[in-house]
Parts: C-alpha cells; sequence; structure tokens
C-alpha cells in the first residue's frame, strides 16, 4: 500500500471541503472491505483518504414518508440486515446482503461504498438499478439525486465526480403486492457473481402483472436493464408457464460477456435463463403474500 | 502520523503509527499480541478475525485508526488466567484443530454466533463460520467443537436456573 494522509471529517461539510480540497487525489473510505485491498494491490493509490466513519447521520436506515428507504451511505450491510425495514418489495435486497462476502465483511462493508466501487460482478449496484433508487450525492458545487439507472457508467465507474460524496440511498415506495428477488450463481456462496438476476413484480386485483423490470448482472460492465423479458408478464394473469417463458425471453435478451475465469457467453446465456426464472419466481410468490 | 488509542483485551494501547498500518498489525506488532494470524491479507481467509465492539471483523482488511477509541476483543482475551474459555475446551475436547493457524478466527467467528444464538443449527453453526477458511479439518470437527460448546453453554445457564429456583 502506498502511503497516504488520512484525514476523519467530523462533519458532512468538513468532508465535502476536503474532497473539494483535495479533489482527484483523494479517495472516500467507507467500509474499505473492496478500496482497502486495492491499496495493497496499488490499483489504487489514494494521496489522501476521507474516512466517512465520525459523520454517524449518514450510518442510519430509516423510513422517509415521501420517498421511501432512506438507506445512509455509510450504513453496513449488518445494519441494513437489522433494520426489519426490509419488507417483500425490497426482498431483493435482504437476497443480496444474504450472499455478500461473510459475516465478517457485512459487518463492516457498506450498501453507499460497494455502489461506488461499481465492480461489475459486486451484488448491490444490481439491486438498486432494479428498484430504480436514487442515489443522493454532496459536493462543494451542492446536492444532487442521480437515479441509480444512470450512476454506473462503466467498470468500477461511477456518475460521481472525483469530489463528490454518496450521502444516501433511497428506495422509492411499492405499491402494495408487490415483490422483489436477488438470485446469482457463484461457485461459492459469497464469491463475486457470475451472472446474477434481480426481479420486480407487481400485481393488480385479480392477479394480473401490473409490472415487471428484470436487471441481470455480471453480463455486462454495468447493471443490465431488461427491455423486452418483463413484456412477457406485464397485463397477464402470472404462471409458473408465464415465468418459463419470461425467463426464456431474457436468454434472448442477453448477451453477456464471455471470459477467461467464468467461462463463455453460451454458459452464461443459461445461467441468465436460470436465475431470471428463480428470481422471477421467487418475486412473484413475494408479491402474492400482498404484504408491502 | 495519526495517534491511535485503543482498549485490547481491556487494556488501553496508545500509540502513534503509519496511516497504512492495519488493525491486524496494530494487534501483532504495536500490543504484541500475536494470537490472530495473517492468512491471506485480503479479508478472505479469517484467520484474522477479532471483535471490535462486539461485532466480528477481518483485522487485516481493516484500517487501525477504524479501532480508534473503540474496544478490541482478540484470542488472548478469551481465556481467563490459566482456564480455557468453555468454547475453546470444547475445541479442544472434539480435536477441532489440526494445524491451528485457523483457530484463533474460528473461535471468534464461533464466540460471535454463541453470544447471539444459544442454541444454534448445524446450518447456522456452518454459517458463522462461512466467513473463516480451515485447510486441514474438513469443518465437521469445527462444528462438533461449537454444537458442543453451545450445549455446554446451554446446560451451565439451566444449572445456574435450577440453583436459583431452588433458593
Amino acid at each position: 500500500m502506498r502511503s497516504f494522509e488520512y484525514l476523519r471529517p467530523t462533519s458532512l461539510d468538513e468532508a465535502v471541503k476536503l474532497m473539494a480540497q483535495h479533489g482527484g487525489k483523494a479517495r472516500v473510505l467507507a467500509g474499505g472491505q473492496s478500496l482497502l485491498n486495492m491499496m495493497k494491490l496499488r490499483i489504487a493509490s489514494p494521496e489522501y483518504l476521507v474516512d466517512l466513519c465520525e459523520l454517524g447521520e449518514l450510518a442510519t436506515v430509516e423510513v422517509d414518508s415521501r420517498r421511501g428507504l432512506r438507506i445512509g451511505a455509510m450504513g453496513t450491510y449488518h445494519r441494513l440486515q437489522q433494520s426489519g425495514l426490509l419488507t417483500s418489495a425490497y426482498g431483493m435486497v435482504s437476497d443480496a446482503l444474504e450472499v455478500i462476502a461473510d459475516e465478517q465483511v457485512r459487518h463492516v462493508g457498506t450498501l453507499g461504498g460497494s455502489c461506488c466501487q461499481a465492480d461489475p460482478h459486486g451484488d448491490t449496484p444490481n439491486v438498486v438499478v432494479a428498484l430504480e433508487a436514487e442515489m443522493e450525492a454532496v459536493g462543494s458545487k451542492g446536492r444532487r439525486r442521480i437515479p441509480a439507472r444512470k450512476f454506473f457508467t462503466g467498470l468500477l465507474q461511477t456518475a460521481l465526480s472525483s469530489e463528490e460524496i454518496l450521502v444516501n440511498i433511497y428506495l422509492p415506495p411499492q405499491p402494495p403486492s408487490t415483490g422483489s428477488a436477488y438470485e446469482k450463481f457463484a461457485w461459492r456462496k459469497g464469491d463475486y457473481a457470475i451472472i446474477s438476476a434481480a426481479s420486480l413484480i407487481s400485481l393488480g386485483s385479480g392477479g394480473k402483472c401490473t409490472r415487471a423490470s428484470m436487471v441481470i448482472g455480471s453480463a455486462r460492465p454495468s447493471p443490465l436493464v431488461l427491455e423486452q423479458a418483463p413484456n412477457a408478464l406485464v397485463g397477464k394473469q402470472v404462471t409458473a408457464e408465464l415465468i418459463a417463458k419470461a425467463a426464456d425471453a431474457a436468454f434472448e435478451e442477453v448477451e453477456p460477456e464471455a471470459d477467461a475465469i467464468y467461462g463463455s457467453s453460451e454458459y452464461k446465456k443459461e445461467l441468465v435463463r436460470t436465475l431470471a426464472g428463480r428470481s422471477l419466481l421467487s418475486a412473484w410468490k413475494r408479491a402474492q403474500q400482498g404484504i408491502n | 502520523m495519526p495517534r491511535i488509542s485503543s482498549k485490547i483485551n481491556g487494556k488501553q494501547y496508545t500509540a502513534e503509527i503509519d496511516s497504512r498500518t492495519l488493525l491486524l498489525d496494530f494487534i501483532r506488532d504495536h500490543a504484541g499480541l500475536t494470537g490472530s494470524k495473517r492468512g491471506c491479507n485480503e479479508g478472505k481467509c479469517g484467520a484474522c478475525t477479532v471483535m471490535l465492539n462486539g461485532l466480528t471483523v477481518k483485522a487485516c482488511n481493516l484500517l487501525a485508526m477504524r479501532a480508534h477509541n473503540k474496544e478490541i476483543l482478540t484470542i488472548e482475551g478469551l481465556a481467563s488466567e490459566d482456564h480455557l474459555s468453555p468454547l475453546q475446551q470444547c475445541f479442544h475436547e472434539n480435536h477441532s484443530l489440526q494445524c491451528g493457524f485457523c483457530t484463533a478466527g474460528f473461535l471468534m467467528s464461533a464466540q460471535y454466533l454463541l453470544e447471539h444464538n444459544a442454541k444454534p443449527s448445524d446450518a447456522e453453526i456452518r454459517e458463522a463460520v462461512h466467513g473463516n477458511v480451515c485447510r486441514c479439518t474438513g469443518y465437521q470437527k469445527i462444528v462438533e467443537g461449537i454444537r458442543a460448546a453451545a450445549q455446554r453453554l446451554q446446560s451451565g445457564r439451566e444449572e445456574r436456573e435450577g440453583a436459583k429456583v431452588g433458593t
């Protein structure tokens, strides 16, 4: 690890000033579970590390009546799991938390940090995109909200400028009878995903699907929002057969990138079909429970 | 250089450290407590697991400064005087270790489990030590050791409660 100056602001204003002052030479330290490893490998060598651990207001999780669930960017996976606020509509978040690394890492790692890491094989980018979350950032020019769908811009790249700090992630409120689920495939539990799928289904009266969405992770450098496959469900009475058709449509729609470690595009395409089907079934089951 | 002040196993340690110092280096090199081991140094193997304010963390993947003004519990803090803790005793009796390199980390993860779940199922035990790697035992003996400790702690509680009812 290369030498750096450790900075520990005690207010958000101070943190913003430090980031503005040191610009591209500084990195924000959240949980550090990815960044520290990158620094050990000298893939990242910031001259200044701005540790946000003193900013308690960024570590909380709460229901905001207008904007849904507010997850402070420094809120750990553990805190989110313990919050009791992840209802069936946010079921995909609970699913993802269970398959992120292990308990020790979840005690430290944060949703905000992993979103800013923007690893193509990470879990959290997929769920914030699938839930159409809003990412709230603060910089010296003020505060702005970025739709999650525009936040992930490429391999380890986000829409944040080098001096902006992610402060909150808002998961928007969902209509009743909404369920969501996340499924991933990895060789060992807790590993980075080879392929993952995040699905959401809303049911109207009589069990007809009023809305469906699907995001495939690890297929591309950023979460892939499916345009076609969810149409197999919308406006129709959901059945297991229909879900199998939607999974087939996902298979047709996604062309995953091959890689030397995890396998060919064809192999991953089959994973897309399997995981899309599983996540839709689980989301459907949760939506039927009708508890939002 | 940043100044750190932390309690490790109840004892206060204060030092000027390089900002790059990992919590594991602080524990091993500054406090001289070498029970916590460096395995992979990238937060995978769990040999460096310690508790920070009651939560298990991988000390090799945390800056020491993150422990400033906090309390750390390491493997050296589990035993009292010359007596092994019930969990350590059960590892000993059940052959839950072979080379022993991973053991400190497993004990800390298991300790955390038993503090939060008095009657864990085997599946819960395996989930609790998912973040720790052992290359010798095949894990079965570790699960048996933790299961035995849960039972011993449980019967200890029942005996104490029985004694209370008796008086």
